[in-house]
């Protein structure tokens, strides 16, 4: 029975009939002609062997994999300014520094960056919206304006410094 | 200062740490792909990371790439990462790196090198890669051999023994298999 029912899945799996989508054959499948043809046949009969050695060299590739994609999407973090170039004013920014080498920098990470991702779109989208509010307390009150303008330097020293680096 | 101003203070502080965070992790991250990649890949661009590419032809393959460069003259060219404890590039890699690039070329409509690479961990941690040049099946021979897995499942022609018997000693289909010739 329990057999049965793993050929059905494994029939399922096969490239036969349906429609193109559905029959799609996955690159890593077709791969396993290549370690050995009657194992892809018993794989479809039985399916696929478990064992703990297996197991575990699975999990080992699991964790290496993501530790791999990690590291690229991180270093991909840094990426060029889109085609499409800068646009929108940085209020923030704006306020603390005027049209300094600062507010630059940070334009170019809204736009090298956040732009480039959803999540970033999405702070991009809602600092926007609470934008001249944020200035208006921070107009309001000169601490708190000296202590943004302190971190925002911080951040586009960084930015600057970490695009250098990046590009060399 | 009043209590929004505190608030509004905290939060400045929190996103300047973790933009500190994210910039310091993020340059470690790219000093350590650039020492990872192949010598011939050091003036390329990395353009994708874990994307799936589908090619919906007479035989339609859905691959998923680990990495793909971009090369100065526009050439993409696919990065496999293999877990094992040996720096050996094994059939299973040709043909599943021939089948992403036929499911690539297929969506992008751009042309991918003939020779891709794979990446193999160093020693136990796997810090340090190997990379390892493969040349690549022509897109005539992965279609020949999905038809061949075709006719293997529909019972159409007997399958053949693997070329070494060292893949039979790890095989967990051993004993419902039989002993190879």
């Amino acid at each position: 029975m329990k057999v049965d029912k793993r050929r059905r899945r494994a029939g399922r799996r096969s490239i036969v009939g349906g429609n193109p989508t559905e029959r799609a054959l996955s690159a890593s499948r077709l791969a396993e002609m290549g370690f050995c043809e009657r194992w892809v046949v018993l794989e479809q009969r039985h399916g696929r062997p478990r064992s703990r050695p297996l197991q575990a060299a699975r999990e080992r590739g699991l964790v290496c994999h993501a530790r791999f994609e990690r590291q690229a999407r991180l270093a991909m973090g840094v990426g060029h300014v889109p085609s499409h170039g800068p646009k929108g004013r940085c209020f923030v920014a704006t306020l603390a520094f005027g049209e300094g080498w600062q507010t630059q920098k940070l334009r170019h990470f809204r736009d090298a960056v956040l732009r480039r991702r959803g999540w970033g779109r999405s702070i991009v989208y809602h600092y926007y919206r609470a934008g001249p509010r944020i200035c208006a307390v921070l107009e309001a009150s000169p601490a708190l304006l000296g202590c943004m303008r302190w971190l925002l330097g911080q951040a586009a020293w960084l930015w600057r410094w970490w695009s250098r680096e990046a590009g060399r | 200062m009043n209590m929004i101003e505190v608030v509004l203070a905290m939060v400045i502080l929190a996103v300047a740490i973790g933009f500190v965070g994210w910039v310091i992790a993020g340059r470690r991250a790219a000093a350590a792909e650039r020492r990872q990649r192949p010598a011939r890949l050091r003036d390329a661009e990395l353009v994708f990371v874990e994307r799936q590419f589908r090619s919906l032809g007479r035989w339609p393959v859905i691959a998923r790439v680990d990495r793909v460069y971009r090369k100065p003259s526009g050439i993409l060219v696919l990065v496999e990462l293999k877990t094992r404890a040996s720096p050996v590039v094994t059939r299973s890699d040709v043909i599943q790196l021939s089948a992403q690039r036929m499911a690539m070329e297929d969506e992008l409509r751009a042309t991918v090198a003939d020779e891709a690479y794979v990446l193999i961990p160093r020693g136990h941690r796997g810090t340090s890669l190997i990379p390892l040049p493969v040349n690549l099946m022509a897109r005539e021979e992965v279609e020949d051999l999905m038809r061949r897995r075709d006719a293997l499942l529909r019972g159409l022609v007997e399958p053949r023994w693997p070329a070494s018997q060292r893949t039979c000693r790890a095989c967990g289909f051993r004993d419902r298999c039989g002993r190879a010739p």
